[in-house]
């Protein structure tokens, strides 16, 4: 089969199912809120109005109002925006590490991947979050260091399944005649043992978004990621918690977001990878 | 089977050993001079250099190191610099809080997560599974500091059912020691139990599909024999191998619940040290925590190859 074929085949069978559609769809719309922030918030997210602090939800605040009197809903808009950034960085960056190591420790094998797999499975031995609060106190926080964090605390994972795919593809006539022909080891790494294994990648991908959304919004709600007062999902959990009884809604809507937006992130990764998995596709 | 063993806790010594250079290194990359990190910019010369002195950064870093790593075998952990005592002191305060939650939540989520997940498989695609499933896939997308907001908001400060914080072992007062136990291992429970059933029904419906399943059937055994004397038996090796990242994931979980609950463990104990920069403390969460997890692994390595015996001629 053609590889065109192939990508047509998947998008045409993502298409199909409802689900992954519907969880698509509700994906974009969070994208969309991300992007369009400054548009659809009704105030802005910093400007505290003391004189209406901790208002239940309202016509003029839809959500209710915090404890220094800024809007909920907008803080919320804006929090999708920090939410998305670090999820699909971090993912990035895990990945790209990963895979690089992965590849490294499956194509030559020997020390090299003893010292690598050792590495990555004392990484692994510590709970991921744990992982990622002993990071912060090295890094510190804010955006850019937290989504490297997430990254660097996500890796293992990539490296473990690169390194599976390339001991399987390595044995590949391709790779062996490739090998004949003179070609460069990095070369045939990335030209043709990366190609090969793209799919799996994808479907991790997809799959991590969420988690390390929720992860972000776990070290924000500890007081150790995105702190004020820069808008984020985590951290209006924990600022609202102190205010449960005066307006509920402040401490759990933006809770509820990440679990919506979580949601929706697995559905369509599952969706992905039922769609490049020909045997679910029914083919097979 | 020994020498599996054995190999098992070879590897298991050398992550524990790369564990302890790893969460050593992180004290030498935090940027910044070291003891104003610890003690603030504000000191004497003569309280700087006894404190340069004291964690012997006059020494490389090797040196120092093995001085750390050998105290650290001994008992000597360092002194907490928050709470100005020996670290391993508080930390016999607080593991016991948290491995009490964590083991109790552990033991719990376990046998109800297969109950779930074997009642979701066998009734695959009707109304009990989607509700299962449904339920399932929801609570494992929950951030747990949610569940635990939302519980604490309807059962203590709605209801006025139970207190919303603090801890009390069951020997000094049984009462109050239920009451305020139930809310954090139900959220901490709640996460296993959504886990567990998602892999025992994947791996149920794997195993219903084989042939001597089929044989079991076809020589008239009843639905119940056949599910649970049968089907069970290989269906749970998979969740076997999960059982050790479950425990770390709650003892992950016990940081969200033990801040909710302010429930004085280890979880809340690492945040306030990370917040002000009490880097001995730390140094023996992140050693506590993979030293827990490394032997669960242990542990569930060996019954995995205790149920199936393959692995250990791998």
């Amino acid at each position: 089969m053609k590889n065109n074929d192939r990508w047509k085949k998947t998008i045409k069978t993502l298409f199909a199912r409802k689900v992954a559609m519907f969880s698509a769809v509700v994906v974009v719309l969070f994208i969309l809120l991300a992007v369009f922030a400054p548009v659809i918030a009704p105030y802005d997210p910093n400007y505290a109005d003391f004189a209406s602090f901790l208002q239940g939800p309202s016509g003029t605040h839809l959500l209710g109002t915090d404890n220094y009197g800024r809007d909920v809903l907008s803080r919320i808009i804006y929090g999708t925006r920090v939410s998305l950034i670090i999820g699909v960085l971090a993912v990035m960056i895990a990945c790209v590490i990963g895979t690089f190591f992965g590849m490294v420790a499956g194509y030559f094998g020997g020390i090299v991947d003893d010292v690598i797999s050792r590495l990555m499975e004392a990484i692994r031995a510590i709970p991921q979050i744990i992982l990622a609060m002993a990071l912060t106190a090295v890094f510190g926080s804010g955006i850019r260091n937290l989504a490297i964090i997430l990254g660097i605390s996500s890796m293992a994972g990539y490296v473990r399944m690169m390194r599976g795919q390339v001991l399987t593809i390595k044995e590949a006539d391709y790779i062996m005649a490739g090998k004949l022909q003179g070609n460069k080891d990095f070369r045939l790494m990335f030209k043709h043992i990366l190609p090969n294994s793209i799919s799996p990648i994808i479907v991790m991908m997809t799959q991590q978004v969420g988690s390390t959304i929720l992860s972000e919004a776990g070290l924000s709600f500890l007081g150790l990621g995105i702190s004020a007062p820069t808008a984020s999902w985590g951290s209006m959990v924990s600022e609202g918690r102190l205010f449960l009884m005066q307006n509920p809604v402040f401490a759990l809507t933006p809770g509820i977001c990440v679990a919506v937006l979580v949601i929706c992130l697995n559905m369509f990764g599952d969706g992905v990878r039922d769609a490049l998995d020909p045997r679910l596709r029914g083919e097979v | 089977m020994t020498t599996y063993v054995a190999k098992r806790t070879g590897q298991m010594i050398l992550i524990i050993f790369l564990i302890s250079i790893f969460t050593f290194l992180l004290v030498s990359m935090i940027p910044g001079d070291p003891v104003y990190a610890m003690l603030g910019s504000e000191i004497s010369q003569e309280e700087y250099d006894r404190v340069f002195y004291e964690l012997k950064l006059d020494q490389p870093v090797i040196q120092r190191y093995f001085s750390w790593l050998f105290g650290a075998m001994r008992g000597d952990w360092g002194q907490s610099t928050q709470f100005h005592m020996p670290t391993l002191d508080v930390l016999m305060e607080r593991v016991p809080i948290t491995l009490f939650f964590s083991l109790s939540a552990f033991v719990i989520s376990i046998p109800l997560g297969i109950l779930f997940g074997v009642i979701s498989a066998v009734h695959r695609g009707k109304t009990a599974d989607t509700v299962v499933t449904l339920i399932a896939n929801i609570t494992a997308c929950l951030p747990q500091f949610w569940i635990a907001l939302l519980v604490m908001y309807i059962f203590a400060m709605k209801l006025g059912w139970l207190p919303s914080y603090g801890f009390t072992w069951f020997s000094q007062d049984p009462v109050l020691a239920v009451k305020q136990t139930i809310m954090p291992l139900f959220c901490l429970a709640l996460g296993g139990i959504a886990t567990t059933t998602r892999q025992t029904r994947s791996s149920m419906l794997e195993v219903i599909r084989q042939d001597y399943v089929r044989t079991a059937r076809s020589k008239g055994l009843s639905q119940k024999k056949v599910i649970y004397l049968h089907a069970l038996k290989n269906a749970l090796i998979p969740v076997i191998t999960i059982l050790g990242m479950r425990l770390g994931s709650m003892l992950a979980g016990s940081m969200f619940v033990e801040s909710v609950f302010n429930i004085p463990g280890m979880g809340s104990l690492f945040v306030k040290a990370i917040q002000s920069r009490d880097i001995p403390v730390v140094q023996a969460c992140v050693l506590v925590t993979a030293l827990v997890s490394c032997i669960i692994n242990l542990l569930t390595d060996i019954l995995y190859a205790v149920v199936d015996p393959r692995v250990r001629f791998e």
